[in-house]
């Protein structure tokens, strides 16, 4: 782990290095309160600080000070160097933030005392973090494909719907039920998690795709028209029919009937997912494997 | 610079802080030693001038520095004495003798931190 010592003595500078790598710890080096700021203030800087109270530029409880109006993410854990010991000088500290104190001259068991609390506290930050990050992606993705979820595409959908005109596809597996009925569940899963493969793949950066629920998939088309929407989903329709899925030596073939929609921006969303809908239900019944385009007058089919 | 032998060192320098400093790599005691001296070389004469100058917060914290480094080599009566000056300085005025003895200290210190790390 790197920790950052800032003190403008020399011959303390040397000792805390030395205790600090013999403890396994890679030590960055300031020599005054402008340099500790500079480090801490750089991209991944060290989470670890021991910070001279009293030196050039900035003391220590500056650099504290400032530390803490960045905020507490990711937290750095601040250790103060002095020999003041007042009450008031350790309650001038800690309102500037400062986690601890190590008295000088420092104590190479003091010293390594005063680090185990901050690695506790920064390694349980992080294991908190990513506990947040897991629930974050799991709060927006579905589980089976790793696609967006329902939630998270009907989202986008609307944020898009309030920039610019906007084109969804709303594609659904053909006699998915027999898929399921027939081959078992968990072939059902892999034609899905296949599926949600082929469509990511196949879009560009600046669109999305999202699992509806159940066998149905959501593309979401910033600024693409109808016509290109449709040319889209027509792209799409033809690399799932190529997909092989393969099940105890059998090859498995996909399709999938898809309906086209768009409408200008601030078009509620509901109007668009109904028309898509709508579409996506009229390719179903003009025999499956299609792609349909909305039109006011009626749904047109294209493939 | 007259200095009695060892029997004034044990007060002079804490041989406990050079033998922990030891424990954290034999060479470190001279390394910070070295550091030290080099140091003094440069802020010794800012010190000097400063207290001439009247500029009372510099030779504070100069002092301070100074007063924390011979802490960490255990460097005692020193750290009295540059703390004595640092207090001085931050209430008035720092005599010349308080100066004179500060160099003076500083020459029997660092003979007895040379002694103690041979």
């Amino acid at each position: 782990m790197e920790v950052l010592v800032a003190d403008d003595d020399p011959t303390t500078q040397l000792m805390m290095k030395s205790s600090l790598e013999r403890l396994g710890y890679h030590v960055r080096l300031a020599t005054n309160g402008t340099e500790a700021l500079a480090i801490l203030g750089s991209e991944n800087p060290p989470r670890l600080a021991i910070l001279d109270w009293e030196m050039p530029g900035a003391s220590g409880v500056e650099v504290c000070r400032w530390i803490r109006t960045g905020g507490d993410e990711p937290y750095t854990y601040i250790i103060l160097l002095t020999s003041r010991t007042s009450l008031s000088d350790i309650v001038e500290a800690m309102d500037a933030g400062a986690d601890s104190f190590i008295r000088k001259p420092v104590d190479p068991n003091e010293l390594k005392a005063r680090l185990r609390p901050g690695h506790r506290m920064l390694d349980l930050q992080r294991q908190l973090i990513r506990a947040r990050e897991a629930y974050r992606y799991q709060a927006r993705h579905d589980g089976l494909t790793s696609l967006y979820n329902r939630t998270a595409i009907v989202e986008i959908l609307k944020h898009a719907l309030e920039v610019g005109p906007v084109s969804v596809a709303m594609l659904d597996v053909d006699h998915f039920k027999q898929i399921n009925d027939q081959l078992g569940h968990d072939v059902g899963d892999r034609v899905l998690v296949e599926l949600g493969r082929v469509l990511s793949q196949s879009l560009r950066p600046e669109d999305t795709v999202g699992r509806l629920g159940g066998e149905e998939f959501l593309l979401v088309l910033p600024g693409v028209d109808t016509w290109e929407a449709a040319r889209v989903g027509e792209r799409l329709r033809k690399r799932v029919e190529d997909l092989q899925v393969t099940e105890a030596g059998r090859v498995l073939r996909v399709t999938v009937s898809v309906g086209v929609a768009t409408a200008g921006s601030h078009t509620p969303y509901t109007e668009l997912l109904k028309r898509a809908d709508r579409t996506m239900y009229a390719a179903k019944h003009a025999g499956r494997n299609k792609v349909i385009v909305w039109s006011d007058d009626s749904p047109d089919m294209v493939a | 610079m007259g200095v009695e032998p060892t029997r004034e060192e044990p007060t002079r320098v804490d041989l406990e802080r050079l033998s922990s400093l030891r424990e954290i790599a034999p060479e470190l005691p001279r390394q910070m030693f070295a550091a030290f001296t080099a140091d003094l070389g440069l802020s010794l004469p800012q010190l000097v001038l400063h207290a001439t100058q009247g500029n009372w917060e510099q030779v504070r914290a100069l002092a301070h520095r100074l007063k924390g480094a011979a802490a960490s080599l255990g460097a005692v009566a020193l750290q009295d004495h540059l703390e004595e000056i640092e207090e001085t300085a931050m209430v008035g005025v720092v005599t010349d003798r308080q100066l004179q003895e500060l160099q003076g200290e500083l020459a029997t210190s660092l003979l007895s931190l040379e002694r103690s790390l041979s």
